[in-house]
């Protein structure tokens, strides 16, 4: 065939013979590399998938119920998070008792 | 919003590490620590989490006193951890407000309050306590 009649076309019946004339061995092959690389897409789909997704799916969970669940669990976080730092505040001042020239005694009622 | 489900996962173990922390057992804590709260080796694990960690955030500082700072606290530590939550409060109020007094006010108050305290001791023990005691 002409290089200067090569266009898609052509180049595409040309891959749809080679195609048709590969050996059973390689066609086989490639046919078994293809599910491999399907099965693999799967799994990564399943177990990568978001909640978020899984959830409207399967679930049908609102997308709003899940962005309310998410932002209490933060708050929750940074709640107990100050919650401990205020705590560890107390530290300075329970030293400075415990340290003092006074005895303990007379901060105590 | 896509978030993946090791994510979420994550997100949710940071949540629960950070709403409980669980309580410490004495051969848990660094060695220097222990050193610093030493007289409380025998009931630490009869301490409330909460009374666990203010003692921790204690003991961190224990290194910088001077060696008269330490002994003090090391006679006081019992005493201390047996008070309620509530007197340790009081405590704490009290120590502030005393603390913002002028510095000749404060001084005369403390002359004050350690003779109080000397002469309720004294009459129980029969002798003088020392002072910081």
């Amino acid at each position: 065939m002409n290089n200067k009649h090569l266009n898609t076309k052509s180049i595409r019946n040309l891959l749809d013979h080679a195609t048709d004339h590969l050996d059973p061995a390689t066609a086989a092959h490639l046919h078994s590399a293809r599910n491999h690389a399907l099965a693999k897409q799967n799994t990564r789909v399943a177990w990568h998938g978001s909640l978020a997704c899984t959830a409207r799916e399967h679930h049908r969970i609102p997308f709003w119920a899940l962005s309310i669940l998410l932002a209490g669990g933060l708050l929750l976080c940074t709640i107990t998070y100050w919650h401990h730092a205020a705590e560890h505040d107390h530290s300075d001042i329970d030293i400075a008792i415990l340290t003092d020239d006074l005895p303990v005694d007379v901060y105590i009622d | 919003m896509r978030l993946s489900q090791p994510t979420l996962l994550l997100l949710a173990a940071l949540c629960f590490q950070s709403a409980s922390s669980a309580a410490q057992s004495w051969n848990d804590i660094p060695l220097a620590q222990r050193e610093a709260l030493a007289p409380l080796a025998q009931e630490w694990d009869k301490l409330s989490e909460k009374q666990q960690r203010n003692f921790l955030g204690i003991a961190k500082r224990y290194p910088k006193l001077t060696p008269l700072q330490q002994q003090r606290m090391h006679d006081r530590l019992v005493k201390w951890s047996k008070l309620t939550p509530a007197q340790r409060q009081r405590a704490r109020e009290k120590y502030k407000s005393f603390n913002q007094l002028p510095p000749e006010k404060r001084e005369a108050a403390r002359k004050n309050l350690r003779e109080r305290h000397a002469t309720e001791i004294q009459p129980r023990t029969g002798a003088t306590p020392p002072v910081g005691q």
